[in-house]
């Protein structure tokens, strides 16, 4: 019986959280209407060696593409040749896309010392190194 | 009773195809459909209803459009049908969809009902012509897509509301055929929209010129941000996890 009602608090505090995400998603404004910046679309790749962040930029020139990191963060922001005028779509009026920001918490274990960053048609792919593993001696 | 309501503008003839077009892997149905209605100037017969899409109006020029419509075209004496669907829906209308859609299509004498869509490549990046993949249903489909020369899609999972349309037109045994083409999954994908649309060229002799589409592709990219993220999360109940699986038939 114990059991049983520490599952349901469990699955009840789950879905809670879940109500609580999707509310925040929904209140999140589309669109930063001081800068123009709106989260571009991204994936994140874990692999055993490294950590692959894959993010849709198009529109975009590479040299117009900025990426910034701290120990824990990465921020990437990106300006369009040409912004994307929907004025004529009410909730977008009054502002223009005029680019891209993304802001991220790094992983734990990557290497923020050798990151790379590779742009093409329109995909910037980040790749960030694990950082080594010592092995353990086993006695 | 019946989920889902045909409101039909228009009496509407007999068709050689029935084209679909929906929101799923790199929106490439949606992309496709859309891009193609406004190629061929494809006019509005009919539009669906049901407790299954969500509660949405399109407004384009001031003008109300439901979500979900059917198209008329004419080319070379021949009169097809396009259905277009601007939005997700949730799986759990998937069956009844797939199953009064067949119903209708039978009702209206289609001869063969194809599918555009996407199939997840993980090289799509490297891949400078997407290849199309083409699952076919009847043996008469089979035919009709070695004699045209398309590849032909043989082994793997497809999932979905397209593999629900399939499932019911195999059941029935209706032609059908699917056209996946190598896409993103998660980033609208015109590229492999205008390969979906060559090799729907190539299958119903229908011409379209998909230069402007791959000239558009980064404005179309930017714009559909947001329903690419709507339809990732559709797709996250859909069972698209099944389509990286092997088959056990395969071993």
């Amino acid at each position: 019986m114990e059991e049983w009602f520490e599952e349901t608090a469990r699955e009840i505090r789950r879905e809670i959280r879940r109500l609580v995400r999707e509310f925040e998603e929904l209140l999140r404004p589309i669109i930063d209407t001081e800068t123009g910046e709106v989260e571009p679309l991204y994936e994140v790749l874990k692999r055993p060696d490294k950590v692959i962040i894959r993010v849709d930029l198009p529109g975009v020139r590479r040299e117009d593409i900025e990426v910034y990191r701290t120990e824990d963060r990465i921020t990437v922001r990106a300006k369009m040749g040409n912004p994307l005028n929907l004025c004529d779509i009410p909730v977008y009026s009054g502002c223009e896309i005029r680019g891209y920001r993304l802001d991220l918490e790094l992983p734990p274990n990557v290497d923020t010392e050798n990151i790379q960053a590779f742009y093409r048609k329109g995909y910037l792919e980040i790749t960030l190194p694990r950082r080594k593993a010592y092995r353990v001696k086993v006695e | 009773m019946n989920e889902w309501l045909f409101y039909e503008l228009e009496e509407i003839p007999q068709a050689e195809y029935l084209i679909v077009g929906m929101p799923d892997v790199g929106l490439v149905g949606l992309i496709a459909s859309t891009y193609l209605v406004r190629e061929v100037k494809a006019s509005i017969v009919a539009y669906l209803d049901s407790r299954h899409l969500p509660p949405v109006i399109q407004y384009h020029e001031a003008k109300p459009y439901p979500v979900m419509r059917v198209y008329r075209h004419a080319e070379d004496g021949k009169r097809h049908l396009l259905l277009v669907s601007e939005v997700p829906f949730n799986p759990a209308g998937y069956q009844s969809f797939a199953g009064e859609l067949v119903e209708w299509v039978k009702l209206k004498g289609v001869y063969r009902t194809v599918l555009l869509g996407g199939i997840p490549t993980p090289q799509r990046m490297n891949l400078e012509k997407p290849s199309v993949y083409c699952a076919g249903v009847t043996e008469s489909d089979l035919k009709e897509i070695e004699r045209k020369g398309l590849k032909l899609f043989k082994e793997g999972y497809v999932s979905g509301p397209y593999a629900q349309i399939l499932k019911e037109c195999f059941k029935h045994s209706i032609n059908c055929v699917a056209l996946f083409a190598e896409s993103f999954l998660n980033y609208p994908d015109p590229g492999a929209a205008a390969a979906a649309i060559l090799a729907l060229s190539s299958l119903t002799g229908i011409r379209v010129n998909v230069e402007p589409l791959l000239e558009q592709e980064e404005e179309i990219r930017a714009k559909l941000r947001e329903t690419m993220k709507r339809t990732m999360e559709a797709m996250q109940e859909s069972g698209k996890a099944y389509e990286y699986a092997i088959p056990a038939m395969y071993l």
